[in-house]
């Protein structure tokens, strides 16, 4: 039996944690909600003076941008979710049975860019994809590779694996050192070749990892913002924006549209995405499970 | 249970400890607090605005908190600058708290509506006296500083929205500059685009992605075309009540049009800023000229192209759409300081302004290479005469006579939408046609 000592205890060392969590989560997340019912320009000090009702909705459903913006962050999330998870979980599988001699100097080197700054990284590979750039230089080109709309969110994409394939291949190293060497030796006595090896056995082992790294990358792929803004600012032409962007081009850009109620009911539509999948997996995992 | 119980055990060995140190440690944070409070007796006023990095407005800033904090005992001004892109990022918050600085710039256009609606900004008409009034003099009707006759921003600097090019570049180029005041014409900017590409240049340095780089230059194409000068008609084009579908607004927007598809400025302007990249790279001499440029980066500018024997850098006007069209500039005031009406130092934040805004304060400003103003205040032959040459070509072009395009407008919404178009129009994703379409059914033009 629990004591009601213990319990206040509990209660009072969970009380700055839970205090911190619903000032800067729950208590903004829920105005503004609310917020893109409401006009609301950001200057007001009446947050909640206009009501519109779903007026605000409506706006964003009309906006082709906002469809544009959609697309982007979908076609962002898949990159982060399948494109930098499938690519970690090759090279990791790769150093790690690999066994070569400089594997652990390898690791650090691909762990590098996660420690840096967005933005730095952002700008660094603006100036390799500019028009004077380092790649044009390279390939002997003139291309305007960031400006051109079909593959802007492309370059995106890539400069966003780059930068955080290291931490899902520190997640699947730390997963394979875990695995039960002996169902590999198991399979070498049974003569099978290294593809049946890492495909029905490793691949199937690593399940969890993968499912871990592909909610990591899904949950940032989503909050995705910082290297869109840096690289491209959401152009050219709103071309390459992604929600996140969005949401600050219609609340703080300057030159922009100043609707703060608007930018609140775009962060709505995130959450929602969010939401939806983190429910959507649940029920998958609970099935599977069951 | 087990678990529980371990947990149980382990607060209790280690939870009495720590909640002394948790109490040790609040007792400690109310101690500070409440001695910074004892200390920090002084009388503080916040000044903010955009300017960071223009090095004339924070020189001058510096010498006004000075002889403010010397002629008010006790009280300290702190100063903030951001940047442009990132300003509002602190303003709203700040303001919507209801506790934000004393004093603040608002950009001109929609926001100056919104704080002045929203109940923040002091009206200035109302509380200056005689003095502040005549060295404001005609400024006072400055549109983008006040609403319904109201003056509710003081002006800090003034500037000519213009182009600046390289005076060795275009010789090497084989061009000859305009005459004072005047400038290209599109197709001699085509012309220039080309030799320059040839060199391995630009033409021109653009940064669309800051929208005003691109609705200025199209209000300046409008305005030499406008038959009904000085009516203002791209803003009864932005109400609605003319038609888009007109002369002025296709030759404007075909004028862009035409740079941007002979390649006057590179491609890959479109994903470039002006304040830093293009900017940047004008410095670095990859572009001939630099568009949408303006007085404010006067003390910013090369100063091996800037000496007091020579100057390399010349000032013109946007592209002319045709060789005919008037003399057309954009003149505007900068920042503009407002004060707050929930100050709890509202006079202290008055006499501050009302300083920037003094003769001394101009002379100030001008000798940082920054153009004032209140210009009425002060002896502009005196000022034309500094040995900063490009600040004294920044009063001349100030002081040229043309038509005078606004640049300030309230209608963010339809603002936006034409830059989309234009943008697009770039991309090669619609056409002028469209453009004139969208606008009319945007702004709600019935005919």
């Amino acid at each position: 039996m629990i004591s009601k000592k213990f319990q206040i205890k509990t209660i009072f060392y969970l009380f700055p944690a839970l205090f911190i969590f619903l000032v800067f989560n729950v208590i903004p997340g829920l105005s503004s909600l609310v917020l893109s019912f409401f006009e609301f320009s950001g200057f007001e000090t009446n947050l909640f003076r206009k009501f519109v009702g779903f007026e605000n909705f409506v706006k964003i459903y009309h906006d082709k941008y906002f469809w544009i913006a959609l697309k982007n962050t979908f076609l962002f999330v898949f990159g982060a979710v399948f494109i930098q998870t499938g690519i970690a979980l090759m090279l990791s599988v790769f150093i790690f049975f690999g066994n070569f001699k400089y594997s652990v100097l390898v690791r650090s080197i691909m762990f590098f860019p996660c420690v840096l700054a967005p933005v730095s990284v952002g700008l660094v590979w603006k100036k390799i994809f500019e028009q004077d750039g380092v790649l044009n230089a390279i390939l002997g080109l003139d291309f305007s590779w960031l400006s051109t709309i079909s593959i802007v969110m492309w370059l995106i994409i890539t400069v966003n694996t780059w930068q955080w394939i290291g931490y899902n291949l520190v997640i699947y190293y730390a997963g394979l050192q875990s695995l039960n060497i002996e169902l590999l030796e198991a399979a070498d006595i049974d003569g099978a070749n290294w593809s049946q090896k890492i495909f029905s056995i490793v691949v199937p082992l690593l399940w969890p990892t993968t499912i871990l790294n592909m909610i990591l990358n899904l949950i940032g792929g989503f909050r995705a913002f910082d290297i869109v803004y840096v690289l491209t600012r959401g152009g050219p032409a709103h071309y390459s924006e992604v929600l996140a962007s969005y949401l600050y081009y219609y609340s703080f850009a300057a030159g922009g549209p100043n609707k703060m109620g608007v930018g609140s009911s775009v962060a709505f539509i995130i959450f929602a995405c969010i939401l939806t999948i983190a429910l959507v997996r649940i029920i998958v995992m609970r099935k599977i499970t069951n | 249970m087990l678990l529980n119980l371990r947990l149980y055990r382990l607060i209790n060995i280690y939870g009495g400890k720590m909640f002394k140190h948790f109490r040790n440690f609040l007792i400690a944070l109310l101690l500070t607090f409440s001695f910074s409070s004892i200390v920090r007796s002084e009388t503080v006023i916040n000044v903010v605005d955009w300017q960071g990095g223009v090095d004339g407005i924070t020189n001058a800033y510096a010498d006004f908190i000075k002889k403010f904090e010397a002629e008010n005992p006790g009280v300290k001004v702190e100063y903030t600058q951001y940047t442009v892109t990132t300003y509002n990022e602190y303003l709203k918050p700040a303001l919507s708290s209801g506790h934000g600085p004393d004093v603040f710039a608002v950009y001109p256009g929609p926001d100056v509506d919104e704080v002045i609606n929203a109940g923040h900004l002091v009206n200035l008409s109302a509380e200056m006296d005689d003095e502040w009034r005549t060295w404001l003099g005609n400024n006072i009707n400055i549109p983008e500083l006040g609403r319904n006759g109201n003056l509710y921003m003081a002006p800090q600097d003034a500037f000519t929205e213009e182009i600046w090019v390289y005076k060795d570049m275009i010789a090497d180029l084989g061009f000859e500059l305009p005459a004072f005041g005047d400038s290209y014409t599109v197709d001699e900017w085509v012309e220039i685009g080309k030799a320059a590409k040839a060199k391995g240049l630009d033409g021109l340095m653009f940064g669309p992605v800051e929208s005003w780089c691109v609705l200025d230059g199209f209000a300046n194409f409008v305005n030499q075309q406008n038959a009904d000068y000085p009516t203002d008609v791209l803003g009864l084009a932005y109400d609605g009540e003319i038609s888009w579908d007109q002369p002025m607004f296709r030759d404007a927007l075909n004028a862009y049009k035409t740079l941007h598809e002979a390649g006057v400025w590179r491609k890959d302007s479109l994903s470039m800023d002006y304040q830093v990249q293009a900017w940047g790279k004008w410095i670095d001499r990859e572009g001939v000229g630099i568009y949408c440029n303006g007085d404010w980066f006067i003390s910013s500018a090369p100063p091996e192209h800037n000496t007091a024997d020579s100057l390399n850098i010349y000032m013109m006007s946007y592209p002319k759409i045709s060789a005919d069209s008037p003399a057309t500039y954009n003149k505007a005031t900068g920042t503009n300081l407002g004060v707050n009406a929930n100050s709890p130092n509202k006079d202290l934040a008055l006499a501050f302004v009302k300083l920037t805004n003094s003769p001394w304060a101009s002379s100030t400003f001008a000798g940082y290479g920054q153009i004032p103003a209140n210009l009425a205040a002060v002896n502009m032959d005196e000022l034309a005469a500094s040995p900063n040459l490009l600040f004294n070509d920044g009063i001349k072009m100030l002081a040229t006579e043309g038509r005078n395009t606004n640049i300030y407008y309230t209608q963010a919404e339809e603002m936006k939408a034409l830059y989309d178009g234009i943008m697009e129009m770039f991309l090669g994703v619609t056409t002028v046609d469209e453009i004139i379409e969208k606008m009319n059914k945007f702004t709600g033009f019935s005919g």
